[in-house]
Parts: C-alpha cells; sequence; structure tokens
C-alpha cells in the first residue's frame, strides 16, 4: 500500500501578486464573546455525544415500559348524540375548560389565552436585562417570589372555585330587580343575512365579564402590589412573579378539572367520581 | 483499554481474538467503502473531534465544543432533548399507525380496535404514540418553565423564546387533533369542547371558526377527515420547520444561554504595533460590553 503523506493546504491560499496588509479595526463582537473561554468549554464528541445518546436510550426504555403497561383508553364508539357525562377535554385543555364554567365563554376561550400567549411572547422584549442569564431564578429574591406566587396562586383559585360553586353571586345578581330585563349589545350577528345586535342581559354581562374581569386583573394585580411592596423587585422578578401565577394556574385548574369534576362537571372528591369522568 | 487480569489457560486464546478483532476493524477501516462514508479517523484527537462534528450530516447541527454548563444535568434538565425526542418518536410510530388506519368516520374506531386484535404488536405501537403525545405535551411545558425560569428567554435568544411558545401552541394543537382520530366518545368530548371554544369567539368569527374546526355543523364524517389531514401533514410539517429554526437560533444565539463569564479575562488577537498580530490579555469585561474583533479568525 502506498504511504499516505500528509499535505498542508491553506485553506485560503493567498495570491502571490497581491500584498496583504491591517486595512481596518471594526468595532464589534468578538467571536469568543459569550462562549467561554477554553476552560468553560468540551468537545461536542464524546461528552454531549455520550448524554444525548443516554438520555435517547433511557427514553425509549421508559416509554417501552409505560406502553408495555398500560393501554391507551378507547372507549364506546363516538356519539356526540349521547354526550359523556362528565364530557372533558384532553387533559392539556383542562385548564381552558375549567375557566369556561367562571365566565362568559368568549372570555375564557378567547381573550385570556390570547392576552397570555401574548404577554408569553412579549416577554423577552420587556424584560432585556442580560446580567443575570443562565441563573436560576436570578436572585434569592427571585426564588422567594417563586414559591410566594405558588402559595398565592393556589389558595385564591382554591377560594374563587369554591365560591363560584355555590353560585353566591349569581344568586344575588338574581335578587337585583331589573338587571335580568336590561339588555345589552354585545355584538353583531348574522340573522336571515341581515347584521342584527346581538343582546344580553345586563346580568350575564355582569356575571361572565365583568367580575371574572375584576377579580382575575385584581388578583393580578394584589399579586403584583405585594411583590412590590415587600421585595421591591427588578424588571426580571415581577415577570417572576407573573410567569408562576401563569403556570402555577395553568396546571392547578387542569388538576381541579380533571381530579375534582364530576357529573354535570360540578365539584366531587376525586374518590366519588363517575367512572369515565377521567379523560385517560 | 485496561482489562481485568485473565486467568492463565484463557489468555492465549483470548490475546489471539483481540489481536484479531483489531486487525478485522482495522481492515474494515482501511476499506475505501469505510472511508468514504468516514472521511476522518475515529475522533480520538482534538482535531478529529472537531473534524467528526463538521464532516457529519447528523452531527454538524451541533457545535464542535459546548459549554460545561450545557453539559449540566440540572441546567436544562434535557427537557428540550426530550421534547425532540419524543417528536421523532412519534414521527416514526405515527407513519406505521398511517399504515393501519382510515380516517373514515364508518372505519377509524375498528380499525383502532383491530389494532389491539389483528395486529402483531399493533396495541404496543399505539400506546407508544398515545403516551409519547402526552409526555410530549407535558415535556414542553416544562422546557419553556426551566427556560423562564434560567432567563434564557434574554437576549440575543429573544426571538428564539417567541418560536418556542409558537411551538408550544403547535405541539397542544398537533397532540389534540390526534386525540380525535380514535373517533370515540372521548374524541366526541373533546371535539364537542374544542368547537364551543371556536366558536367563543366574537361576532361573526366564531361561526366562521366553527365551521373551520367541524367541516359542517356538527361533529361528523367531515371533521375527521380535517383534522386527520392537519394531523398527519400540516402540524407535522409545521412543527418540523419551526424546530429546524429553533435548532438554527440555538447555534447562531451562541449555544446554550450559561451565566456570564465576563468576570474573566479573555483573550484576543490584537494586531501589535510592531506589525503582525500577538496576544492580549482583555481585562475583565461584561458579556455585552464589545471587544475589539480580531483581524482573523481565532481558532482555539
Ligand atoms: C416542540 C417543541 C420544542 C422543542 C423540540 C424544543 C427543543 C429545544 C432544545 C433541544 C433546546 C436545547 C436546550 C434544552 O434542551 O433545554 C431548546 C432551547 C430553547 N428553547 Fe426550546 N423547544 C421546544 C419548545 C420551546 C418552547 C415552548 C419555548 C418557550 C416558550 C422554547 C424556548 C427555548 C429557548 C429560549 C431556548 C434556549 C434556551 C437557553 O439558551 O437556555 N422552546 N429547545
Amino acid at each position: 500500500m502506498a504511504k499516505e503523506e500528509t499535505v498542508v493546504q491553506d485553506i485560503n491560499p493567498k495570491d502571490p501578486n497581491k500584498t496583504y496588509g491591517l486595512m481596518e479595526l471594526m468595532k464589534g463582537r468578538a467571536p469568543l464573546v459569550d462562549k467561554g473561554g477554553p476552560e468553560e468549554s468540551l468537545f461536542s464528541w464524546p461528552h454531549l455525544m455520550l448524554w444525548i445518546t443516554v438520555v435517547f436510550l433511557g427514553l425509549l426504555v421508559v416509554l417501552v415500559g409505560i406502553s408495555w403497561i398500560f393501554d391507551a383508553p378507547l372507549r364506546e364508539p363516538f356519539d356526540v348524540d349521547v354526550p359523556e357525562n362528565p364530557a372533558k377535554a384532553p387533559w392539556y385543555f383542562l385548564n381552558l375548560q375549567e375557566l369556561l364554567l367562571h365566565m362568559d365563554k368568549s372570555l375564557a376561550g378567547v381573550l385570556v389565552p390570547t392576552v397570555v400567549l401574548g404577554a408569553l411572547m412579549a416577554l423577552p422584549y420587556i424584560d432585556r436585562n442580560t446580567r443575570d442569564t443562565g441563573i436560576w431564578y436570578g436572585t434569592k429574591k427571585g426564588l422567594q417570589i417563586t414559591l410566594f406566587t405558588t402559595v398565592y396562586t393556589l389558595g385564591w383559585i382554591t377560594v374563587g372555585v369554591l365560591f363560584d360553586e355555590t353560585n353566591i353571586y349569581g344568586g344575588f345578581l338574581r335578587l337585583l330587580p331589573g338587571l335580568q330585563h336590561i339588555t345589552v349589545p354585545t355584538g353583531v350577528h348574522l340573522v336571515a343575512g341581515d347584521l342584527a345586535l346581538y343582546k344580553v342581559s345586563l346580568a350575564t354581562v355582569v356575571a361572565g365579564w365583568l367580575l371574572p374581569v375584576v377579580i382575575m386583573v385584581g388578583l393580578t394585580g394584589l399579586l403584583v402590589a405585594i411583590v412590590e411592596v415587600r421585595w421591591r423587585p427588578n424588571i426580571r422578578e415581577r415577570a417572576i412573579a407573573l410567569f408562576t401565577g401563569f403556570a402555577v394556574a395553568y396546571l392547578y385548574l387542569i388538576v381541579i378539572s380533571m381530579f375534582f369534576r364530576g357529573l354535570g362537571m360540578h365539584l366531587t372528591w376525586p374518590w366519588d367520581l363517575p367512572p369515565n369522568a377521567i379523560p385517560f | 483499554m485496561m482489562l481485568p487480569p485473565i486467568p492463565g489457560p484463557l489468555r492465549a486464546p483470548l490475546d489471539k481474538a483481540i489481536e484479531v478483532n483489531k486487525a478485522v476493524l482495522d481492515l474494515i477501516r482501511q476499506s475505501p467503502p469505510w472511508k468514504s462514508i468516514f472521511r476522518n479517523p475515529y475522533p480520538n484527537t482534538d482535531e478529529n473531534r472537531a473534524l467528526v462534528m463538521f464532516n457529519s450530516f447528523f452531527l454538524h447541527i451541533m457545535p464542535v465544543k459546548v459549554k460545561r454548563n450545557t453539559l449540566k444535568w440540572n441546567y436544562t434538565f434535557g427537557m428540550g432533548l426530550l421534547t425532540f425526542y419524543l417528536f421523532v418518536l412519534l414521527t416514526i410510530t405515527g407513519v406505521f399507525l398511517m399504515f393501519l388506519y382510515v380516517p373514515a368516520a364508518g372505519q377509524a374506531y375498528t380499525d383502532m380496535q383491530r389494532l389491539g386484535t389483528n395486529v402483531a404488536y399493533g396495541q404496543l405501537l399505539r400506546n407508544s404514540h398515545r403516551w409519547a403525545a402526552h409526555l410530549m405535551v407535558l415535556f414542553v411545558f416544562f422546557h419553556m418553565c426551566r427556560v423562564f425560569y434560567t432567563g434564557g428567554y434574554k437576549p440575543p435568544r429573544d426571538f428564539n423564546w417567541v418560536v418556542g411558545v409558537i411551538l408550544f401552541v403547535l405541539t397542544l394543537l398537533l397532540s389534540f387533533t390526534g386525540y380525535i382520530l380514535t373517533w370515540d366518545q372521548l374524541a366526541a368530548s373533546a371535539i364537542t369542547v374544542g368547537a364551543n371554544i371556536g366558536a367563543a369567539s366574537p361576532m361573526y368569527i366564531g361561526g366562521l371558526m366553527k365551521a373551520f374546526i367541524l367541516g359542517a355543523d356538527d361533529p361528523g364524517p367531515p371533521t375527521l377527515i380535517r383534522v386527520y389531514a392537519f394531523h398527519v401533514i400540516l402540524l407535522p410539517f409545521a412543527v418540523f420547520t419551526m424546530v429546524g429554526v429553533h435548532f438554527w437560533r440555538i447555534r447562531k444565539d451562541g449555544g446554550l444561554s450559561a451565566p456570564a463569564t465576563g468576570r474573566k479575562a479573555r483573550q484576543v488577537i490584537v494586531p501589535s504595533t510592531r506589525g503582525g498580530f500577538s496576544v492580549k490579555d482583555v481585562p475583565a469585561v461584561s458579556p455585552e460590553a464589545p471587544l475589539p474583533a480580531p483581524p482573523e479568525e481565532v481558532r482555539r
């Protein structure tokens, strides 16, 4: 076999007929910025490769294991004329379904999700300080705010859900004379090809829109105020309060709707749930 | 490699076996087909470790070097990676399911049953697709939380966070559309709640949304076929594309976020006054502060 020779070649060979010199220095980020020095980095091969392989194999084992033990559900054949009771959405939409029980469906199903998604997308354009990038919770305060907000959110949602179940304000509204009979236009819709005003009673507006909005905005405002006074937060810490409120509400509403709602989506203890009440 | 001590009588044949093994491997590694596929030797030197990453189509999405912080298990908890893997596994199991499932209202449900009775490993296939879908939703949410609490959304990763939020929504929709395809009562409940939420859009839009979701006034055969099209083509394609953008951006944004290393002096090559270049220490700076641009590519 012919002996292999190493040929060293310039990647950008110089033209012998030209002269080269440094023309200018420009301001800008050097390639090393934010990449860590040599001591702070490792070769992807083998370090990263090892881990991503191990994680993949681990996932495969776990997934096949779960699938071996638990069968995917299959209920009776599809029939919308005989709805299930309770009829629940898949678990990741149960939080929305829970909201639907407490307010007007446009508010719960459209406005709230839109506001939340909008706020999530706006977040990195509001908190632009990079000094504490890469640090869990940013500061000690951040962690404290996370814990406080978790308790705060769990508490108020519990109170709110229980309160709504008593239907106290629904009954209260019905007692108020007149509210039932006054109608307000809330939109337009098509009636036999003509645009018509869509009217609902004032009671519906108060119970479906006014109170829920006041409660949601009010509790969020109260949270921000407490955090403001107690911790004197920076922008990131304020964001931590709001995001934690969102994340905890997201999960807790799922738990309530999944495990505590029985026939007619009324509150029930998990052990009293009718069969098939858990959408799994 | 260190081998444990080998008892006397076994030693000679084992040594021989190892020798033969090595010779065979060498033969393979020197052969033209092998060399045509893997253009560089086994990556056990720094140069080859670099080459292996950019010479491979599959590996070149990853950088040659990563920050130590990136590999800390309790920094990422591997959540994004797991989400991605679940998407891959869902694609594979999903294609197999497509061989076995017809999205027609009269047949979909029985096809589901047949997976458990008439298809070898059909139930396992269905189970793994189903549970992987649930896990993907769970992990994408946890991934979002981890990115949030580590401040991974801050510039320059601001746009990648937005890409992430889009991926979050797409993942939910993908999972939801799949849930309908079993065409059982769970699907009926889901599509009813879904259509109600769609119909809740204000004014005229609500009606349009409902018609768009159901393809009819009530959930029925037209619903199934459109949900199917979204589930097997449109949404996977959208996720695939956005994941591509997501990963591309991670590279372009300087890898994963990490605590600033600005306190440490960093070396850059700067032109010396006597011509040529010299390596200088740059005093402690914040990672935001611009450094003088090195005149040529700095090789580490
Ligand atoms: C299909 C869904 C998604 C996939 C497959 C995915 C995948 C990944 C992967 C593999 C990483 C590398 C680090 C890690 O594993 O944590 C990552 C980082 C990142 N992801 Fe995702 N992701 C998804 C959804 C999201 C969502 C929902 C968000 C946020 C709303 C998001 C925002 C980010 C950001 C900002 C980074 C950079 C984080 C840093 O540098 O610390 N991603 N993603």
